[in-house]
């Protein structure tokens, strides 16, 4: 005989019997009749070329930018509810196929640009070399391997804090966002957090255009930098970081100089010391002999013009000299000139005693 | 902070101080004999720091996997 149930109950039944059968369930799909209601919450249909079932989901739990015709992969829970109607209730989301991730890509990119995330205003620059730095990635990845060998063939003396995550798969993100809440968090902050991840396939790197990732990237205290891919490959997180470089390696030669180059430098710059004090003690040398050369030579000047003085002076005293008056004809006269009194007249050769006879006014 | 307890870092950073005094208008020859010799020993720690001290990565304790 058949089970008698009220609605309800057949509903709890059916419930129990999906919760066991398919505790989680991950569909493939085309998005369609996308839409944001309230502004969290998010209610799309997941279909294929003959079935469409409706899908719920919280807006926060909404990582990527989904638009209708875009393929997807999600993670839900099949549910009836109480309405009779048989829907998903989603936990992840991400886009499937080259073309929808793409699609997804440049849907969240413009999104994040028009909130100004990726503005150059942002970046900020980096201590170099630091002295400390957190490392984000995976210990077993290639491109964790390269980071560390080029940096140790660069420099030396650093302190690296490694935080080993998922690159890749479902968690990832959010392992990668605790591992930078982790080092935000430290008592000594390192001076710079570098996201580290080797090559992959367009679906291996979207974990790095997570929005909550990019978001929790730009709200870093400390710089960010981000060597994620090869060289063509640009995530969304390439776009937030401060600095970015075009791979795992790359990243290793912008965080640090090369020490060779390092210790090439320090010795021209020592080099250059010494020639500069060569330089520098040559041309005092140089001044001092100059200065010695005119302190000679104003003296020699002096010396002449006092030379010249004295023989300008000794030839007047002797121009002035009595005798010379006297060798030229004139005599010196002694006594009163009047009549009758007696006078005495030299010459140069005489001394003659005479009587004035007579004089008169010229 | 003495000069071995210095990272390579401030160590050329002290450098490029010393290159910067003599290339300024304070220099003075009598004070420059003993700055060249700091300058070369500055020179040579740093050649030797570089050549020999390797970098310390410590991996992080904590796990970041999903708590259930």
């Amino acid at each position: 005989m058949a089970p008698r149930l009220t609605v309800s109950e057949l509903i709890s039944s059916l419930n129990q019997t999906l919760d066991y059968t398919y505790p989680l369930v991950e569909i493939e799909g085309e998005i369609a009749s996308y839409k944001i209601n309230q502004g969290k919450y998010v209610f799309f249909d997941i279909k294929d070329e003959t079935s469409t079932i409706g899908c719920f989901m919280m807006l926060y739990q909404l990582r990527t930018s989904i638009a209708d015709g875009m393929r997807v992969i999600i993670t839900a829970t099949p549910k009836l509810t109480q309405w009779g109607k048989f829907s998903l209730t989603v936990k992840t989301i991400q886009p499937s196929g080259e073309g929808s991730i793409k699609k997804s890509f440049e849907l969240l990119r413009k999104k994040l640009e028009m909130e100004g995330l990726f503005a150059d205003e942002r970046k900020r620059k980096l201590p170099y070399p630091p002295n400390h730095i957190a490392v984000i990635s995976s210990k077993q990845a290639a491109g964790y391997g390269d980071f560390i060998k080029i940096i140790n063939e660069r420099w030396g003396g650093m302190r690296i804090d490694l935080a080993s995550v998922a690159v890749q798969g479902t968690d990832a993100a959010d392992q990668i966002i605790r591992a930078i809440e982790y080092f935000n968090c430290r008592e000594i902050l390192p001076e710079a957090i570098v996201i580290v991840r080797g090559g992959g396939s367009a679906d291996d790197l979207s974990t790095f255009n997570d929005e909550k990732l990019v978001r929790s990237i730009v709200s870093s205290r400390i710089p960010t930098v981000s060597g994620i891919g090869h060289e063509v490959d640009i995530t969304l997180s390439d776009l937030a970081v401060d600095m970015r470089a075009s791979t795992p390696s790359n990243a290793a030669q912008l965080i640090v100089p090369d020490k060779n180059e390092t210790i090439r430098r320090v010795k021209v710059q020592l080099n250059n010391l010494f020639i500069h004090l060569t330089k520098q003690i040559e041309s005092n040398k140089q001044q001092l002999n100059a200065m010695l050369g005119e302190i000679i030579s104003t003296t020699e000047h002096k010396i002449v013009a006092r030379r010249n003085y004295i023989e300008n002076v000794s030839r007047i005293l002797k121009e002035l000299d009595p005798q010379k008056v006297l060798d030229r004809g004139y005599a010196i006269i002694r006594g009163n000139i009047e009549t009758g009194s007696r006078i005495e007249i030299e010459t140069a050769k005489y001394i003659i005693n005479a009587e004035v006879n007579s004089y008169e006014e010229k | 902070m003495k000069k071995n307890e210095m990272t390579i870092k401030e160590k050329i950073e002290q450098l490029d101080q010393l290159v910067a005094w003599f290339e300024s208008d304070n220099f003075d020859v009598e004070e420059a004999s003993s700055r060249l010799k700091e300058a070369a020993v500055l020179a040579e720690a740093i050649k030797t720091q570089l050549e020999s001290v390797a970098n310390d990565v410590q991996e992080v304790k904590e796990s970041f996997a999903a708590r259930e």
